[in-house]
């Protein structure tokens, strides 16, 4: 006689057990849907339409219009303004702007999959405006009311999507949503107590009317500078001498626009600055930055070590700008370090690194 | 041992008298006399059956009526009364005895006879032996009788390797006549339709043989038919005044037949099936751990892919392990469902040999085994409490 038996179990439980015993043999499998993404890399990608790209970096003394040690603008001794260890630029900033040649000491190698870009460098503390209240826009700052706010801007590095950095990529075309890059080699407390200011910038193509505040001085391609009261300020590399003259615009009464940045319009009439691409690494204010939104601040990019992901939604323009994100016009994707503290009297020496860069693609 | 009675006492000495007769002084060397003397001193020490002994050599040396009629007086006190009248017998046979002697013999035989009853016995069995009180029962005095004490004898027949036995009591002075049984009886049971029933090749009538049908005692085959179906032939013994009851399963076989024996592959290929679903059974629960494991593992890092902060690098090897295993499990599903698939067919497969090679009766017969089996579960259940029961023989 074989006797099985069993006590004390409900009918109900043996039922729940047979049911979960047969949900977890059987039920479904649901992956979580891990993010779409397409990392960047120098070079070309025929997927993202993009061809030569290529690292680049740059400081407010080894860029184009030269901004601190123009003497024009910030005039400004080039020990005094920002740098960067690495890369390093081994020639010797003047007040004169570099060429291209020059310019290009500040490529960098594509770390390649997997691998980081680091960069270290030192953001000086501001100083004073050294040249005119038309060529130079001092701070707001009760305590430091008349330090340099518009041309000691800090250092940046980025990925130029072309190998101008002037043509316009279209993130929607590619069905792109946003940035994701992961940050390391530096320390939290710096980003969260703001001693650090590291902004994620995207460059746009900008329309050559597009308004630029009248406040601001604003530098011209060829290092030239229109001043606050409409005259247009220059210096003569080989005589070393300033010269000052009125900056004719047409029709003469219109308010100025970014187009007027460019070094050839006034020579030609404005007919070469229709042609020339206008950029938002142009205008006064700067380039649209990943900020927490929704208006746009001064503020750091809300970035912390480790993994970051941002949206087009979270990309502002410059606070009191007068134009908005395009997506469909991206130059490139760009890591500045901006001055934090105008008050602060000693160098700000700095280190990090960017690992994967990417887009995040729509789901 | 039963006491002397009072009357065999005292009829002991008027004969010890006759027998002194023959005695004579010239006759104390001869051997009877020798003989004749020790079976008198043996007697009157009690030694009887030496003294009955020596007195039968004396009388078989000197046949005197002294000494017969001495023997019947001690095989009376021996309480052989049987053989104490037929001594006396052979004392009234001789010429020389007075009157008086002579009646007081036969005095003494009328009185023998109280004692005795006489048995016959008579049997159907052709070439049965008889035996009453271990004492062979010739042939020749079966009918005609033995003559025996009164009370109780043990006949004992035996013929065609059966034996019967039995106690009788035969009362004083009466001819007790014994038929000895000479058969017993077959009956044939079998509960499939139209069944045919055969006893040694003879067909019966199925009634009368489940009701049992005389048989002489001894080996008899008996075998059943229905339709195509046939059973094995059983050889029963029957002894006297026995009913032996034979069934058409195999099992039931009536005295020792054996049973039949089936293929034991289907066992096999049913346990191979049981094992299969075992195995399928263990995999289905290993990928229900794993797939608790693979679940844990995902809502972690649909977790961590929500708060951004997972670097694709992470992401991107967390999804793949739980690919991985999610593609281990959905093998191990895969085989566990063929595991399954297999194991519902192997056993199917073994019950339905176990079938074909069962043995014909079982098909047929209402003693089917998965009739057995069915019958032999029972189930008990309450709210709290259960029991599954297989009762069966094994």
């Amino acid at each position: 006689m074989v006797t099985l038996a069993w006590r004390y179990v409900r009918p109900r439980r043996l039922a729940c057990a047979v049911v979960l015993f047969g949900f977890s043999a059987c039920s479904p499998f649901e992956p979580a849907q891990t993010t779409r993404f397409k990392l960047l890399h120098a070079g070309s990608d025929s997927e993202l339409g993009i061809s030569n790209a290529h690292w680049l970096a740059y400081d407010d003394q080894h860029s184009r219009t030269a901004a601190c040690t123009n003497a024009v603008a910030g005039d400004h001794d080039p020990s005094d303004c920002s740098t960067w260890f690495h890369p390093s630029f081994d020639w010797p900033a003047s007040k004169c702007v570099p060429d291209a040649d020059e310019l290009k000491q500040g490529e960098m190698t594509d770390p390649g999959p997997n691998g980081s870009i680091c960069v270290q460098g030192v953001l000086n503390p501001s100083l004073p405006c050294r040249t005119g209240s038309a060529q130079c826009l001092a701070s707001s700052d009760d305590l430091n009311p008349s330090m340099d706010a518009s041309n000691m801007w800090g250092a940046g590095f980025g990925l130029a999507f072309s190998a101008s950095g002037k043509e316009p990529w279209d993130a929607i075309r590619h069905r792109v949503r946003g940035v994701a890059f992961d940050l390391s080699g530096v320390d939290e407390a710096l980003l969260r107590d703001k001693i650090l200011i590291l902004r994620a910038e995207l460059p746009i193509v900008l329309t050559a009317n597009t308004a630029v505040p009248a406040n601001h001085p604003l530098m011209r391609t060829d290092g030239s500078l229109i001043g606050v009261g409409g005259d247009l300020y220059r210096y003569d590399c080989t005589t070393k001498a300033q010269s000052q003259s009125h900056f004719e615009k047409n029709p003469p009464n219109r308010p100025l626009q970014l187009g007027d940045t460019l070094a050839d319009a006034d020579a030609d009439a404005g007919t070469t600055a229709a042609a020339e691409i206008v950029t938002s690494e142009l205008h006064p204010l700067g380039s649209p930055f990943w900020q927490l939104g929704p208006e746009a601040s001064w503020g750091p990019s809300p970035m912390h070590v480790g993994h970051n992901e941002f949206e087009w939604s979270n990309v502002l323009p410059p606070k009191n700008s007068s134009y908005d994100f395009d997506p469909t016009q991206i130059l490139g994707v760009h890591f500045q370090v901006a001055h934090a503290d105008p008050s602060r009297t000693v160098p700000l020496h700095f280190a990090f690194c960017i690992q994967n860069l990417a887009f995040l693609l729509d789901e | 041992m039963r006491p002397v009675s009072t009357i065999s006492v005292l009829l002991l000495v008027p004969l010890l008298q006759c027998v002194t007769r023959p005695a004579r002084a010239a006759d104390a060397a001869k051997p009877w006399r020798v003989a004749y003397d020790h079976c008198q001193k043996l007697n009157s020490q009690g030694d009887y059956d030496n003294a009955l002994a020596e007195c039968e050599r004396a009388y078989a040396l000197n046949p005197d009526p002294g000494i017969v009629a001495y023997i019947a007086q001690i095989q009376t006190a021996l309480l052989h009364p049987v053989q104490a009248r037929a001594a006396l017998l052979r004392y009234l046979k001789s010429d020389q005895l007075d009157e008086e002697n002579r009646k007081t013999a036969e005095a003494q035989i009328r009185y023998l006879e109280t004692l005795i009853g006489t048995l016959s016995v008579t049997t159907h069995l052709a070439g049965a032996e008889i035996r009453v009180d271990d004492q062979v029962l010739e042939p020749s005095v079966r009918e005609r009788g033995i003559s025996l004490p009164s009370g109780s004898h043990r006949v004992t027949l035996k013929a065609n390797d059966a034996t019967y036995s039995q106690y009788i009591v035969l009362r004083a002075g009466e001819r007790t006549r014994l038929e000895l049984p000479g058969s017993g009886s077959i009956a044939l049971r079998c509960n499939v339709p139209q069944v045919r029933t055969f006893i040694d090749d003879r067909e019966v009538d199925v009634a009368q043989a489940s009701n049992g049908l005389p048989q002489a005692a001894g080996s008899h085959r008996v075998s059943f038919e229905a339709g195509t179906s046939t059973w094995p032939t059983q050889e029963v013994q029957v002894n006297p005044d026995e009913r032996i009851t034979a069934v058409c399963a195999a099992q039931s076989a009536a005295h020792g037949s054996a049973p039949p024996k089936s293929n034991p592959r289907g066992y096999w290929i049913v346990g191979a099936g049981l094992a299969l679903g075992g195995a399928a059974l263990a995999t289905a629960i290993y990928s229900g751990r794993e797939y608790n494991r693979w679940q844990t593992a995902n809502d972690s890092l649909r977790r961590d892919i929500s708060t951004e902060n997972l670097p694709f690098s992470e992401q991107t090897r967390r999804a793949q392990e739980n690919e991985q295993l999610m593609d281990s499990i959905q093998q191990g599903r895969n085989v566990a469902i063929g595991l399954g698939i297999a194991a519902g067919l192997v056993t199917a497969g073994g019950v339905a040999l176990l079938f074909a090679d069962s043995p014909t009766p079982a098909r047929n017969g209402s003693s089917a085994w998965p009739r057995k089996i069915a019958t032999g579960v029972s189930l008990r259940a309450a709210t709290t409490y259960g029991e599954l029961t297989w009762r069966g023989a094994w």
